[in-house]
């Protein structure tokens, strides 16, 4: 576990491209500041070889998936950090002003609870609309992209988050 | 970002317990593992890496890891201010000695994510913060 897995420019370049592409589809934008962002994508690229999944750069990863769910990038931190304050923890994701250059990404406080507050909230039960549905609907919990159908999809078409950051919403 | 963490936590004893973390057992630490002291001259765990620089404030330790690009610019900016600081790279840590070091600087008001400025052992600049990093190293 010790050191750092190694990590090529052109891994760097492949995973920068395919997370830029996505970013657009979804209608996000990362960082336009190039050295910056691909010094985390190699931070998500030693994090995925070091953990099997790519846990953010800048948050210290437990090393068990389920503990770090929510830190899984995309996190589930990340819409409300560009809604507040243009850009995500890491800043690797960031607003259009950002992107226009109209304002500059900074460092922002953490809005990941501490441990014992981090409780996985589920919405299953929030509610008070008694609906009778012939699907179960599943919600997105990086982008809020709701679905009915018998099982969340195995990839959000929208933030490309994978299958196991949905919870069943209704 | 969050504010400077307050009650004081003696130098040694960060010192120590990132000593300990490693399983080395500092002279000054066993028999009072908060005396204050400082690491140099200290037989300290390989993981802390000595950057020298012409401006010793004490004690300045970062904590971070060499992939996230807010660390580096922590550390570019101790290097502009020729700062003499230790950096402890989580990176190359495992686990166990990840849970001892983040233990050891409970104090900071979080410790779930880098960089992990800790000035003094008793103030605490959690994430990149240049205005605040500037005014506590002055």
């Amino acid at each position: 576990m010790n050191g750092i897995p190694d990590v090529t420019d052109q891994e760097i370049s492949a995973l920068h491209e395919r997370l830029s592409r996505e970013a657009e589809e979804g209608g996000y934008h990362l960082n336009p500041d190039k050295v910056f962002v691909r010094g985390l994508v190699r931070g998500l690229i030693v994090n995925t070889k070091r953990y099997g999944y790519q846990s953010c750069p800048c948050r210290l990863a437990a090393g068990e998936k389920k503990a770090d769910l929510d830190i899984i990038c995309p996190c589930d931190y990340r819409d409300p950090d560009l809604a507040e304050y243009g850009a995500c923890y890491c800043a690797l994701y960031v607003s259009d002003e950002i992107l226009a250059g109209r304002k500059t990404a900074r460092s922002i406080p953490e809005r990941r609870p501490p441990p014992e507050a981090r409780t996985k909230p589920s919405l299953l039960g929030t509610t008070s609309v008694t609906l009778s549905l012939q699907y179960p609907v599943w919600r997105c919990r990086v982008c809020g992209y709701l679905c009915a159908r018998d099982g969340p999809p195995d990839v959000c078409p929208i933030c490309k988050a994978k299958k196991d950051r949905f919870e069943r919403f209704f | 970002m969050r504010g400077a963490a307050s009650g004081p936590v003696p130098v040694g004893a960060i010192f120590c317990l990132l000593a300990l973390a490693a399983g080395l057992l500092l002279a000054g630490c066993t028999s009072n593992p908060t005396a204050p002291s400082g690491p140099q001259g200290a037989n300290l765990p390989s993981y802390m890496v000595h950057v020298a620089g012409a401006n010793d404030r004490g004690s300045v330790i970062l904590i971070g890891r060499a992939t996230c690009p807010w660390c580096q610019k922590d550390k570019a900016l101790l290097s502009n201010l020729s700062v003499d600081y230790y950096w402890v790279d989580l990176n190359n840590l495992n686990n166990d000695e990840t849970t001892q070091v983040i233990s050891s600087v409970k104090f900071c008001p979080e410790t779930d994510a880098v960089p992990i400025l800790v000035i003094h052992g008793q103030e605490c600049i959690v994430g990149y913060n240049e205005t605040q990093i500037r005014e506590a190293l002055k």
